[in-house]
């Protein structure tokens, strides 16, 4: 049975996926989404600003999240995680860290801004 | 000949069965599929996209 945590997340990335436009940077720039940023404002940004824009809605209801860097193949990507539940713009919908076996995972963030970060033991 | 103890239409009818044992097995098997929280290790640096958007803005969150 799915849990509340989960309705919410599938939410928040549903809201964000619906809304965002993919784009490959030609530099590796992270941009928060506009301060008024609500979910239905059109993000035009790869996978960073995808993340940065589930931070924002997650924190509004509080749902603690931590960033995670990861490779596919040789390439860079980055995910939101709450709880093992990773929020990807590659994805369709949420999923479980434990689905994406093909993801490397390397280095993951803190829950608040400046947190150091740390590499992935488990995994 | 040794006779079957099963008619033939049970023997279809179990034949025709088996698949759909096997897809909702594999479903319901799918939706028990459970994160694993991540363990941290050592700090390491934050990727430099993260770096540089601190240094800018006061309200990155990274």
């Amino acid at each position: 049975m799915e849990t509340i945590l989960l309705q919410r997340l599938k939410e928040i990335h549903g809201i964000v996926l619906d809304n965002f436009v993919s784009v490959t940077e030609a530099t590796e720039l992270w941009t928060m989404p506009p301060e008024s940023y609500d979910g239905s404002q059109t993000i035009r940004d790869d996978c960073d600003g995808f993340c940065l824009a589930c931070r924002v809605l997650l924190r509004r209801q509080n749902i603690p999240n931590r960033l995670v860097y990861c490779e596919i193949g040789k390439v860079g990507h980055l995910v939101v995680e709450v709880e093992g539940w990773i929020l990807d713009n590659l994805q369709k919908v949420v999923v479980p860290n434990t689905l994406l076996s093909d993801y490397k995972w390397l280095r993951i963030s803190g829950f608040e801004a400046g947190d150091i970060w740390h590499g992935i033991a488990n995994f | 000949m040794k006779e079957s103890k099963y008619t033939r239409s049970e023997i279809i009818r179990a034949l025709f069965a088996m698949p759909t044992v096997l897809i909702f097995g594999g479903i319901s098997a799918c939706s028990f599929i459970e994160p694993e929280t991540f363990k941290v290790g050592e700090p390491v640096p934050a990727p430099f996209g993260c770096v540089e958007l601190l240094e800018r803005s006061a309200l990155g969150d990274c």
